[in-house]
């Protein structure tokens, strides 16, 4: 008898494609339902449950009656993100551990109240983060090792080597940021600061061991036509003043799928007085020459022109790029796994709501500053 | 623009050979890692990268927002241009080796380079 019953939130078209499937193959669970808020656009209530119907399992059109269930013990949180600090809230308010999909949510005030609602019930909850990957992991040892001396600085890139590049009009000068974004869902784009950023946002500070103080950011539209048109980032800078002395830098963004040879940049340096080391998704890995058919960007699909989910992505069928092999592979289940022995063990995670509200504050001071064009200080 | 000399071998002029044949669309964007050794050794890894971004954008920046405790030789750059390229440059102790790790992001492309030393902890 599987220890959780666990409850999706979301549908395709959200992390849940993969996150579902990772609580489905641990034997500590078993996937009761989907569920969502009523309500909804029929555009997002059709993919909850095609995912319901894909998995074998019902589709719950309301969160009250899941939430009731005692079968339930475990959510996994997917909701769009201007709706995840009602969600969330929710789920902890009955009592529910809850694995949260990154970001955590679209503003300080939502994240803080995900935190505040967790904490007052005594449930456990998890972001998704690169944390409990293997190079990351090593990058954690070679900072408790002091490996290169005394830590100095932690910079950190995800740049995801996805969609169609070359297409966004070149202006001819800087953006114009909005300082206090407000929408996050688009059907064909994110915004990328919040939506990469806080992957290496989440690790430098893990890393680093201490928070922001201050923030300096830009944002940029390189790339896509797709963000153009919605007025939206696809690559962004933050330079960070930590509180312990040290200056943490990171970058979010898609870049295009002729990139990088693999999945993007995914890296940290950390540096310090001894020197500088390196850790990346890729490394270690091996290199393949052949006379296979090279790697050729994928046909646009229409509702993900940036490649985001695995549901559209399997429509148009992209060829693998496999010129790297990388020995050791990081995949969702690994932070799952991680989230499942902090509940078998009722202990707290790393990564969990309340260390997530200072990503949404960092990342909500770079807005800021990338529109005024000045470092935030946070307070 | 300043256009490659024949006979120069620098990782500058590399990386400007492939922006000037258009090989990354425009350039947009600069990550750069300066491991430096000796003294002022920050200083001049940080006005060697700037000559380099000013070089492969083609003009100077509008703007620099520099953090970076004195003394430590640990320094960051974060370079602009009114145009929207940005260069966020990074000036850290080498340890024992001087190297550099570059990222120049293109429209459509992007080119790396990394001083091939520095992958395991045991190189320090």
């Amino acid at each position: 008898m599987a220890a959780h019953g666990v409850l999706l939130i979301g549908g395709n078209r959200t992390h849940l494609e993969g996150y579902a499937r990772g609580f489905a193959t641990d034997p500590r669970c078993r996937v009761v339902a989907v569920a969502d808020e009523s309500g909804l656009p029929d555009y997002r209530s059709g993919l909850n449950r095609l995912l319901a119907s894909e998995l074998g399992v019902p589709y719950i059109d309301g969160l009250d009656a899941a939430l009731r269930r005692d079968d339930i013990d475990v959510v996994c949180m997917c909701a769009d993100v201007e709706r995840r600090g009602r969600v969330a809230t929710r789920c902890a308010e009955a009592g529910k551990h809850i694995y949260l999909d990154k970001p955590l949510a679209g503003s300080v005030e939502d994240a803080r109240r995900i935190a505040d609602a967790v904490e007052k019930a005594s449930v456990l909850a998890q972001m998704f983060s690169n944390i409990n990957g293997p190079w990351e992991q090593r990058a954690r040892k070679a900072v408790r090792e002091g490996a290169v001396g005394d830590l100095l600085g932690v910079h950190s890139d995800m740049l995801m080597a996805k969609g169609r590049p070359g297409t966004a009009p070149y202006t001819g000068r800087r953006r114009k940021e909005a300082p206090s974004p407000d929408r996050w869902t688009f059907v064909e784009a994110k915004r990328e600061l919040l939506d990469m950023g806080v992957y290496s946002v989440s690790t430098a500070l893990w890393l680093a061991g201490a928070r922001a103080s201050s923030v300096y950011a830009t944002t940029a539209n390189y790339f896509f036509a797709e963000h153009a048109r919605l007025d939206i980032e696809d690559f962004g800078t933050i330079t960070m003043e930590l509180e312990n002395g040290t200056v943490a830098t990171a970058t979010g963004g898609r870049i295009g799928w002729t990139s990088h040879p693999r999945a993007g940049l995914r890296r940290v340096v950390l540096a310090g007085t001894r020197g500088a080391l390196t850790f990346t998704d890729s490394d270690p890995h091996v290199k393949v020459f052949s006379d296979e058919p090279p790697f050729e960007m994928p046909p646009v699909h229409p509702w993900d022109p940036m490649a985001m989910w695995s549901s559209t992505q399997r429509e148009v069928r992209p060829r693998p790029k496999n010129q790297w092999l990388p020995i050791e592979e990081f995949t969702q289940e690994a932070d799952i796994r991680a989230f499942l022995d902090c509940l078998d063990r009722r202990s707290e995670p790393e990564m969990n709501a309340r260390v997530s509200v200072h990503h949404i504050e960092v990342i909500m001071a770079a807005y800021r500053s990338a529109a005024s064009g000045k470092p935030v200080t946070i307070g | 623009m300043q256009q490659p000399q024949p006979g120069d071998t620098s990782l500058e002029t590399a990386v400007h050979t492939a922006i000037l044949a258009g090989r990354i669309g425009r350039p947009a964007a600069v990550r750069w890692l300066a491991r430096h050794t000796g003294e002022d050794g920050d200083v001049h890894a940080l006005v060697r990268a700037r000559r380099a971004v000013v070089m492969w954008f083609g003009s100077e920046p509008a703007g620099i927002h520099r953090v970076g405790k004195p003394g430590t030789g640990h320094a960051v750059e974060t370079l602009i241009w009114s145009t929207g390229e940005v260069a966020v440059v990074v000036a850290t102790p080498g340890g024992r080796f001087a190297a550099d790790d570059v990222v120049v992001i293109g429209s459509r492309g992007t080119i790396y380079h990394e001083t091939p030393v520095l992958h395991t902890p045991g190189a320090l």
